[in-house]
């Protein structure tokens, strides 16, 4: 049983900004840092971030899987309140693939989240 | 073997863009606007690390903190340079090789001993083939005989299942296990063997040459199976 978000107004902007990221550049992009660190260690052999970020799209509107709210309790990245995970099946990943975004512009129009890591379930 | 390249048009096709600037999750400003950049990093691939650099990549960039995002285009131009740099086919060549044999992905992906799925995202560029099996692409797309062979491979794998009692696995060698010369089971190992000297001579080429290589021994098989005199031990021509 899934724990009901603490903020349900921050979750439908994310989920919006991975709806109009289907047909809209800028609303699901990926952090380059974080992008140049999965090409250094790739979650699955040669998974580009292109592909990481596709299979979050397809997860979440097409599949209609959800993305889970996590209150952010590491110091480091205080600067959000919340961060969303989403777990995806992929072939070749046992438990399938760890996808962390964040919400970086809550503009009701256009909401925008970024990929902020990515790695295999469990590690 | 190179035509079009990096597409990826299988690929979320984004249409439209939001407006900018943008709003930076680093520093928060609503500051983030598209910029040019030469990028380079790091790519780690089959256990080896290279490094890309893309010169003019268009990226949005905070012009307040600095802070990148690497858009799906961007994205897809890094990982386009890098097949470039390695040597490696493109997504779209590798679906255009497939449809131009009329072959679909599960039928391509059994010959290959793949899952279907990873071929689907090799097609995609959501995956970059590691080198030993982009070998084994190229090969295939080039030489009949490699088609032929895999193709064999793939029916004896195909009347095993069906029929347990012959061709059991008991009766088939593993490899490098001695088999009765002039048995089936020999030719196989003869021709698993010659598969495996070809790859280990093209492995002692310079990287750049394995495709000038490729197309010499494919238009060489050609000619020996268009010869009506039949196939000749050319060593013994002299």
């Amino acid at each position: 049983m899934m724990a009901e978000p603490k903020d349900p107004a921050e979750l439908a902007l994310v989920v919006k900004a991975i709806s109009l990221a289907q047909n809209t550049r800028g609303c699901c992009e990926w952090n380059e840092r974080a992008a140049r660190r999965i090409r250094q260690q790739p979650p699955c052999q040669g998974m580009t971030p292109e592909g990481i970020r596709e299979s979050l799209l397809d997860h979440v509107n097409d599949k209609g899987r959800q993305v889970i709210q996590v209150e952010e309790k590491r110091e480091e990245y205080r600067e959000h309140r919340f961060y969303y995970k989403a777990i995806i099946p992929v072939a070749g990943l046992g438990r399938g693939l760890f996808v962390e975004i964040v919400l970086a512009d809550d503009d009701p129009d256009f909401p925008a989240v970024e990929i902020v890591n990515a790695h295999e379930q469990g590690r | 073997m190179r035509t079009n390249k990096g597409d990826n048009s299988a690929m979320t096709c984004t249409a439209a863009t939001k407006p900018f600037p943008w709003k930076c999750s680093h520093c928060r400003r609503r500051s983030v606007v598209p910029a040019l950049v030469d990028y380079t990093t790091e790519v780690e691939h089959d256990g080896r690390a290279y490094t890309i650099t893309v010169p003019g990549l268009e990226v949005p960039r905070c012009e307040s903190c600095g802070e990148m995002i690497l858009d799906d285009a961007a994205n897809r131009r890094i990982s386009e340079a890098f097949r470039e740099q390695v040597g490696l086919l493109h997504p779209s060549q590798i679906r255009e090789h497939r449809k131009a044999l009329g072959l679909t992905q599960k039928q391509l992906a059994k010959l290959l001993g793949i899952a279907e799925a990873t071929l689907s995202r090799w097609e995609t560029g959501a995956q970059i083939q590691q080198r030993a099996l982009d070998k084994l692409l190229r090969l295939f797309f080039l030489s009949q005989t490699v088609r032929g062979l895999l193709g064999d491979e793939s029916r004896l794998a195909l009347s095993r299942t069906a029929d347990p009692s012959e061709d059991s696995p008991g009766d088939r060698p593993g490899c490098g296990e001695p088999v009765p010369p002039g048995s089936r089971s020999s030719h196989d190992a003869e021709r698993a063997a010659t598969v495996c000297q070809i790859a280990a001579m093209l492995d002692e080429l310079p990287e750049e040459r394995e495709a000038a290589a490729l197309i010499h021994l494919s238009s060489f098989v050609e000619l020996l199976r268009n010869d009506p005199s039949g196939p000749r031990d050319v060593a013994r021509e002299d």
